[in-house]
């Protein structure tokens, strides 16, 4: 029984090396991960590369992220980034930097990436070949302000100051025009093709062929190349197949692997871990991770500001009831007690209201998301609204929302720019013997 | 990437003629001492730029010619077609009966918004048939009306229609002693105005390209044609493509590329445009450069504020370091020395490589605010310009134009104050308020430059 439960083991152990190896990380081998259970100390080394290769795809624009093959970059690395995920574990940050301890740690992180944010299916989707013509759109959103940066460096003359700071803002905004100009080349091109190859495609829902697929036809070389790189995919698909016939055992395993830490551990440390395991409380140990610490710092700033916001409103709602109530008892006297002109009234005034209240409309901030999205070019359904499924929309539709908050972002704009204006004509009223100058009216 | 080319009133369409004669020329003529895959990369970038297939495989200007008047246009288009290698296209041409009088507010107020329409529309066809739209390059005078007035709207409703493009303007400055007695106030208006709209203003001096006529090119009966070939020389050898640095390709973004190197800071957007050599074809057979001789000169010629290869005063040195920035302004006017904001050298022409641009990038010759690697930049080719075997162009922002600009502020203001021919403004619809601001607009110009 226990040799084919090992035997059990080791197959799910290697399906699992095997799916990694496909995914082109270096993947220990399965003795690894039965010593680690055991928390020995050889072969730690190979499981903090694991882990280091397996999240860098995902974060590549982390600062900490190193091309080094630094052991203890490495660690660092796998540390922040868990830490941004949000486990629990103390005596995982607890861990040596030179990656020479904590096996058992590192396999249930392991294993909690597997589960918390599918990190498998997440890499699988990332070596993912396509076909299509993708494109990203980002809505929404609010960039994290990084604080006062470069503010510091605005000095009077001197190499940089205000001017520079200027100058370089026009080259940005060259650059960006020259950018736009290319993308609208893109579209333009995209769509010549699109149109061109119209009913050329097998699935007679798309209809056309893209650019990658337009270029095949070109070159058979190509086409060898692709058929490939597609048979691949698919050795990796059936190991991720296999993998999952036989993840339940690796559970089973991994419970045993828990049992046995718990086993290790002392009764008190036991009860503290486990309750900072439920409740993820917020970690205040080194964190070298410039990134976690300004979402920190940003999380900070808008719960301070989202209770001050809540006790200024409250104190302006309570005065200005005040106030109200006592205009209305005024008035009161005047209105007629005649109730259809009561009605009347009271009708106006409600859908006065609700207009005030509908151009107050916040803009609530929706959380920015980056999805990619595969081009196509259909013809217009004859439904008015297209139901929008999960992943499918269409352009038009994205383009009233785009432009609904390009006329948002522009009127706060404006509004800035008035208050802006205002601020100044107060100084300059202060300033003796100077005039303010607007730029010329259009 | 095309530009689309707009002509405007009577200076801009002789000189645009003039400039796609040059480039046309150009792109087609024959190239001993380069390779043959490098020929024909810059013919089909040049023809790319600037025309577009016409019908029967003609090539056809990507142009858009407006004028009020109908015999200035009419003139153009016939002696484009007798080249017989390109021409206009035949729907591209905009005119009226009646001319503008040299009025700055007819052309802005009146004919401006009244053929706006029209005129949008042919920019609109020429604009479409381009993959890609690296710009607009308007060509004006500033003295006149239909060019000025009408010109300066028009690159306003370009800004509008366009809110992403490059457009760069390309501005006739008149003789001082100029025909058209309002002038001055036409140039104060356009300025003003085009500051607003316009990304660029490169900047021609009628006074400066009759001299290179007279001395340089030893012409005897100096014609308008003779002085729009210079200009149109001058412009052809900033446009046609050429390489940035490190470039592998031939720059497919002319004027973005320009735009970034020179005109970033929105306080500062004079261009002056010195090229060298200028001189007669009967002399050309007979002279050789070298890359030093031609940089040195072109150097001096910068720092002095020298107009063109004559005359240039060597005494004027760049000053010595160390000098705290509010002492810089007196010091330098005292030796004269002119303080760049920014600089590009183009250099076109055989063992372009081998040249060096390293005077170009001394920190006196710049102000102190922008790094001497970010303020300078150069673009080679090794394709030859226009029949000189070695050629080299500078664009620069810097204080070249303070005195012009100046001189033409003061004449202005000196009408302006006894209301000298307020009331044919006034009529079509600029106030003497409008005056103020343009008059206020010019100055800030005018201090920025002199702050440098």
């Amino acid at each position: 029984m226990q040799r084919e439960a090992n035997v059990k083991l080791k197959e799910v152990i290697s399906s699992l090396c095997k799916l990694l190896a496909g995914l082109g990380v270096e993947a220990p081998s399965p003795e690894t991960f039965r010593r680690g259970k055991f928390n020995r100390r050889d072969g730690t080394a190979d499981l903090w590369k694991l882990l280091y290769s397996l999240l860098k795809p995902l974060h590549q624009d982390c600062p900490c992220a190193s091309n080094k093959a630094n052991l203890a970059l490495q660690v660092d690395f796998v540390k922040s980034v868990l830490l941004h995920y949000g486990y629990g574990v103390r005596e995982l940050y607890q861990l040596p930097a030179d990656g020479s301890e904590g096996s058992r740690e590192l396999l249930l992180a392991l294993s909690w990436l597997f589960h918390r944010i599918n990190l498998l299916e997440q890499l699988l989707n990332k070596t993912r070949l396509s076909l299509g013509d993708e494109t990203t759109l980002c809505v929404g959103g609010t960039p994290l302000v990084e604080g006062s940066l470069g503010l510091s460096a605005v000095q009077g003359g001197g190499v940089g100051g205000a001017r520079y700071l200027e100058w370089l803002q026009g080259q940005l905004r060259f650059h960006w025009r020259a950018l736009h100009a290319a993308q609208e080349e893109k579209a333009a091109l995209l769509y010549k093709i699109h149109t061109y190859t119209k009913g050329c495609h097998s699935n007679p829902s798309i209809s056309h062929l893209s650019v990658a697929e337009t270029s095949l036809i070109k070159s058979p070389r190509q086409q060898s190349r692709m058929l490939m790189l597609l048979e691949c995919e698919i050795t990796l698909l059936e190991s991720y197949l296999e993998w999952k016939r036989l993840e339940p055992l690796y559970w089973h395993w991994m419970e045993s692997v828990l049992d046995a830490r718990l086993a290790d551990d002392s009764q008190e440390v036991l009860i503290a871990n486990t309750i900072a395991m439920a409740s993820g409380f917020k970690r205040k140990d080194k964190d070298s991770c410039q990134r976690n610490q300004s979402m920190k710092r940003e999380m900070d700033r808008l719960s301070k500001e989202l209770l001050q916001l809540k006790w200024g409103l409250q104190g302006e709602a309570s005065a200005k009831r005040a106030s109200w109530c006592k205009r209305v008892e005024h008035k009161e006297q005047d209105i007629p007690l005649d109730p259809q002109e009561f009605g009347a009234i009271a009708l106006k005034l409600h859908d006065r209201v609700g207009q005030k209240l509908s151009a107050l409309r916040c803009n609530n901030v929706k959380p920015a998301t980056n999805t990619a999205y595969r081009l196509l070019l259909r013809e217009t359904t004859k439904q008015k609204t297209l139901p929008v499924h999960a992943g499918e929309t269409e352009a038009s539709q994205v383009i009233n929302e785009l432009k609904e908050m390009e006329s948002d972002l522009l009127s706060e704009l404006t509004k800035l720019r008035s208050d802006c204006k205002d601020e100044m004509l107060e100084m300059m009223a202060g300033v003796d013997g100077m005039i303010f100058i607007p730029p010329l009216k259009r | 990437m095309s530009i689309v080319t707009v002509q405007l009133g009577q200076c801009g369409n002789q000189i645009g003629q003039e400039l796609f004669n040059v480039i046309s020329n150009d792109s087609h003529s024959s190239r001993g001492q380069c390779p043959k895959t490098e020929s024909e990369a810059y013919s089909i970038c040049s023809q790319e730029r600037f025309f577009s297939e016409g019908q029967n495989g003609a090539a056809s200007a990507r142009a858009v010619l407006v004028d009020m008047e109908p015999k200035v246009i009419s003139h153009t288009i016939s002696t484009a077609a007798k080249s017989g290698r390109w021409k206009y296209g035949d729907q591209s041409s905009f005119c009226q009966k009646q001319g503008s009088g040299n009025n700055w507010a007819n052309g802005f107020c009146v004919h401006g918004p009244r053929h706006e329409e029209d005129i949008m529309d042919l920019v609109r066809r020429e604009v479409e048939k381009c993959d890609r739209l690296g710009g607009f390059f308007n060509m004006m005078s500033m003295a006149g009306g239909t060019g000025s007035g009408m010109g300066t709207y028009i690159t306003q409703c370009l800004r509008d229609t366009y809110p992403h493009s490059f457009i760069l303007n390309q501005v006739t400055w008149p003789y001082g002693t100029g025909e058209v007695i309002v002038q001055n106030y036409n140039s104060v208006l356009t300025l003003s105005h085009l500051y607003q709209s316009s990304d660029a203003i490169l900047v021609h001096e009628n006074d400066t390209v009759h001299k290179i006529c007279a001395q340089l090119m030893n012409i005897k009966q100096i014609s308008f044609k003779d002085v729009n070939k210079v200009i149109a020389h001058q412009l052809g050898s900033v446009l046609q493509p050429a390489y940035t640095e490190g470039a592998s390709e031939y720059n497919r973004n002319p004027l973005g590329d320009l735009m970034k190197s020179m005109v970033c800071h929105p306080e500062y957007k004079l261009l002056g445009l010195r090229n060298i050599p200028q001189m007669s074809e009967t002399s050309l057979a007979y002279s050789v450069f070298t890359w030093p001789g031609l940089l040195k000169h072109l150097r001096q010629m910068l720092i002095a504020n020298a107009k063109m290869e004559e005359g240039i005063d060597w005494q004027v040195r760049p000053p010595a370091g160390g000098l705290p920035p509010a002492e810089k302004g007196t010091h330098n006017k005292q030796l004269r020395f002119n303080t760049s904001l920014a600089n590009l050298l183009i250099l076109r022409g055989k063992d372009v490589q081998s040249a060096d641009t390293g005077g170009f990038m001394d920190p006196a010759l710049y102000t102190s605010w922008l790094p001497p690697g970010v303020a300078s930049s150069t673009w080679r080719t090794p394709m030859s310009f226009n029949r000189y075997e070695k050629s080299a162009t500078l664009v620069s922002n810097s204080q070249f134009l303070l005195k012009p600009l100046d001189g033409i502020v003061g004449k202005a203001w000196n009408m302006f104050a006894s209301r000298a021919y307020v009331h044919q403004y006034t009529q079509f619809g600029i106030s003497e308020e409008d005056f103020l601001d343009s008059f206020t607009a010019l100055e800030q110009i005018i201090a920025s430059y002199t702050h440098l």
